[in-house]
This record gives structure tokens, sequence and C-alpha cells, in this order.
């Protein structure tokens, strides 16, 4: 298709939901190699079959492989056409796949100084991807906790987050959890922030200070209700889900809800345990074939699984709009 | 939010995730799970608290559950009371195996390693007494390996019948035996319905 200026398209003329903007949802970690991209592939596959209109956008900056994981050819044009040219828009570089409904905004043909993205570039794709024609926008995000990352994800509706049972892994999961807080806590209102200044700074009734989310929340809450409800409401949007990958032992299935009830003793926010992936040999076996997982394997458990997630995640969906 | 919640009664409910609605079967497994969740080297939490926080924790989560497991106490608790004079009078009524908990030893006394080595003959009642001596619950056994807890109590009362096959039953009594810290092998060569 010929690239449009998009200011001609009519709204209502592509799709039903292109005049609505679009949900984005973010998969990010703490730590490399938890199956970010492969996860982000498969839930897209999974979505599109429920007639979900899709764009991909693989912003793990600098490394980006989310169109392996979908099984495509790195191709066109990518996000550093979009940053250099004005008259390029998200949609003219997202190409569509094999799959119906799913299209990718590939970082595989970026130029290399596109891992160090500065503010500007930043804001002008985060606001963009609001802008992008679709139901949902699924974005891939590095490993790690830089601002890029935590800013990306905190402009999403939604936030995912694979774990596998791995000390490293687990405890990175954490990390990046409390940067995503502590980030998400700066944007409230300056009186707000010098509340929680004053709180932080001062002692407990046991001679401590203040060590876990949860505690500070409760202190805040206990003598600035209205300020404490402010910033439980704020992490409250962030709407967080986990994904536990690679599960091996019977006990690693618990994991998800462990962690699920420890988020909530320690930093009083709910992180919502969405399922696990069994640990599956064939998965590299099918990367290397350049397949998404899903399509080449439709009866495996690790496709089932993710039926369930999408579902759960859909009919989550529906009741927060339903309630908004 | 919770509806009541005065300033000195935690809210129980939600330290076990629980719903005011919650069944009494619903507890139970939601205790369970907080159990495992704060366990020692627990994967989910090792990372996030030391020692002194984990066994706090997990008194909050003795303390909830000795609550709400009891219809009473709990009848009380949801209408505000105060429960700490009805507490004592139920603590008698409770199962110790589920309630108590007392940390686990991970060594066995001098004593008990010298009749480890030298006992011929491994009963059920004996393999019952090196556990109770390490502080060690059936149902904690059952939590960390996932074996059904009548197939751990059948190990103890020496009444292996119930299993399929002998391979399903040694699997099983090797764990039990890592559980209670003494050598798999040492266990199949000298359990007693094994001699037979």
């Amino acid at each position: 298709m010929a690239p449009i200026a998009r200011h001609t398209v009519p709204p209502a003329a592509a799709h039903p939901s292109s005049a609505q903007a679009p949900e984005v949802w973010a998969v990010a970690s703490g730590k490399g190699g938890v199956g970010k991209s492969f996860i982000t592939a498969n839930l897209g596959v999974a979505l599109a079959r429920q007639k979900k209109k899709l764009v991909l956008v693989d912003l793990d900056l600098g490394s980006a492989n989310l169109h392996t994981c979908l099984g495509i050819e790195a191709s066109g044009k990518s996000l550093s056409d979009f940053l250099h040219h004005s008259e390029i828009g998200l949609d003219d570089i997202a190409t569509p796949t094999s799959i119906e409904g799913l299209k990718l905004i590939s970082g595989a043909s970026d130029n290399l100084q596109m891992a160090n993205l500065p503010f500007a570039q930043k804001s002008k794709i985060a606001r963009h991807l609001k802008r992008i024609d679709a139901d949902i926008v699924l974005l891939d995000l590095g490993a790690g906790t830089a601002y890029n990352t935590l800013d990306f994800f905190i402009t999403a509706n939604r936030g995912i987050l694979p774990v596998v049972p791995e000390p490293t892994s687990v405890e990175n999961t954490y990390r990046f959890l409390k940067c995503l807080f502590n980030r998400k806590l700066r944007s409230a209102p300056e009186h707000t922030r010098k509340l929680m200044q004053k709180i932080l700074i001062a002692k407990q009734n046991d001679g401590r200070k203040i060590r876990t989310l949860a505690s500070f929340l409760n202190a805040m809450s206990q003598r600035h209700p209205e300020h404490g409800e402010w910033l439980r409401r704020s992490l409250a949007e962030l709407d967080l889900h986990l994904i536990v990958n690679q599960a091996d032992d019977p006990a690693d299935t618990e994991l998800g809800r462990a962690m699920q009830m420890a988020c909530q003793h320690y930093f009083a926010s709910s992180l919502n345990y969405l399922g696990y992936l069994p640990f599956d040999r064939s998965v590299p076996k099918t990367l290397r074939q350049r397949k998404p997982f899903l399509l080449a394997n439709p009866q495996s458990r690790i496709a089932i699984h993710f039926e369930h997630m999408v579902a759960s995640l859909i009919e989550d969906e529906a009741t927060r709009s339903a309630q908004a | 939010m919770t509806s009541h919640k005065s300033d000195n009664q935690p809210d129980y409910y939600a330290e076990l995730q629980l719903d005011r609605k919650a069944s009494q079967i619903e507890i139970i497994n939601a205790y369970r799970q907080a159990r495992l969740t704060y366990q020692q080297d627990a994967l989910a939490t090792y990372s996030l608290l030391g020692e002194s926080d984990r066994q706090q924790m997990l008194d909050r989560i003795e303390e909830a559950y000795r609550i709400l497991s009891d219809p009473e106490l709990r009848k009380h608790y949801d209408e505000g009371e105060n429960i700490e004079d009805a507490a004592s009078e139920a603590t008698a009524r409770h199962d110790p195996n589920i309630i108590a908990f007392r940390p686990a030893r991970r060594q066995h006394s001098p004593e008990m390693q010298w009749r480890i080595a030298n006992n011929e003959t491994f009963e059920g009642a004996f393999l019952r007494e090196i556990r109770e001596a390490l502080n060690i619950s059936l149902q904690s056994i059952a939590g960390s390996t996932r074996i059904p807890l009548h197939y751990l109590q059948a190990f103890e009362n020496e009444d292996t019948s119930d299993f399929p096959d002998k391979a399903f039953c040694k699997s099983y009594l090797g764990q039990y035996a890592k559980a209670i810290h003494i050598d798999p092998d040492l266990l199949f060569s000298r359990y007693r319905p094994f001699q037979e």
C-alpha cells in the first residue's frame, strides 16, 4: 500500500475501531532472556486469532528481534524512518504479517544510535503510539530499568511482566517493580511530594525508617488520607500482569501466586498472576524454523496456555472499561 | 478498601488476600499458599525480606489464620468486636498440627543421629519420632513436596497398600526421607515394610 498522509484518511473507512485510541499493552522484564519477545509475538498471534486488530512494536531499541519470533524477514521501514521524516506516521511503517489483523513495527533495520533515544524522540513515539490504527498496540520493551523502558511502560494502559523460575529473574522483577513504582510516584503533584518526603524521613514507632512501599502507603493514608488515596490510585493505573515462563518443576507453577501475594504485602500493589507457560524443548527449534510458535504448534500446552491468558486479558479489559 | 478496620485490629482478610465472604476451604487454601510464599528460601520472597521480617510475616499469617479458620472467632472479628478474650479460650479447640508454628530444625540431635545410624529396622513410629524431633509437620512436607498428605501418613503407619505400585511408593518415600533429613537409600534398605 502506498504511504498516505495520515490526515487524509477518513477515520471510519478503514476499520470500525480506528476512530478510537487503541489500548497500549507493554511487555517488559527486569532481566533479559526470560522470553519477552517470544511472549509478545505469541500473545500477538493469539489476540489476532480473537479478531483483534493488532500492531506489535519492537521497542527493545538497539537489540530488536521481535521479527524473528514472528518468523518474518526484517524489511522495509523502521522507527528510524519515523523519527527522521515528519511526513511518515507509525501506521506507515507498520508491516503486515502473514497473520490476518497483525502488523509489526520492527526495529530490525534501525540505525545504530537507536538504543540511546533522546527525550524528544521518546516523547514523539509515545505520543504517536495512541494514534495507531488498531484495537491493541503491543510493545516489546527492553530488559532492565532504563528510563526509556520505564517511561514507555508507564505510558501503556497495561503491563505484562514475564518471569522465569530462577532467583536472578525473580530478584530483577522486584527490582523492576521498585523502579517502576518509584518513577510513577514521581509524577505526583508537588504538594503531595513534599508530604511524601516528610514521611520518608521520619522514623516509625519502632525507631526505624520506612522500608517497604506498603508501610509507606499506610503511613501516607493515615496522616494524609487524600494524598494516600491519590498515590494508591496512581499505582493501580499500572494494571500489572505476571506470566511465569519456562515452568519446569511442579513448584514453579506456584511461583506466580506467591509473587502476587508478596507484591500485595510489600508494595501494596496488585500484580495479577496471569498464568504459566510450561518449559518446552521445541521452542528453540521452532525459532530456528522462523515460525511463530503458536502457528507451528497449535495443539501444544504452551498454545493452550496462551489462549487462556488472552481470554482472561480480554475479559479483564471488558470489566475495566465497563467500570470506567 | 475494607469497610471496617479499627486502628489496632489488622485486616486479616487482606493478610491472606481473601474476600470477606470466603468459604472455609478458601481460607485453608489461602493459608497454605501464604505459608508456601514465606517458607524458608522461597523463590518468590527470599530477595525481598530478611529472616526476621520473614518470621514476622509468618506470624501475621498464623494470626490471621487462627482467627479466620475458627467460625466463632471469625464472627466476633467480622462484627468488629475485640477478639482477644474470645481468642484465648478458643486456642484449645484448634488442631495443633495446623496451628502451632515452630521453626523447623535442620539437624538431628546427636542422640538421634546415633539411633538413625544404629537402628537396623525403621518402623513407621520411628520415622514419626524423627520428624517430630525436627519440628516438621506432615502438612509442611506435603506442602513442599506436593505429595498428598494421606501417602505421607501411610509411611508413618507402615500401610503401603494404597500405592499403585512399588516404584511409586519408593519415589515418594525417598522424598519423604529427604524432608526429614535422612538418606533415602538408608531408608529403602531399612524401612520395615520393604524388608518383608
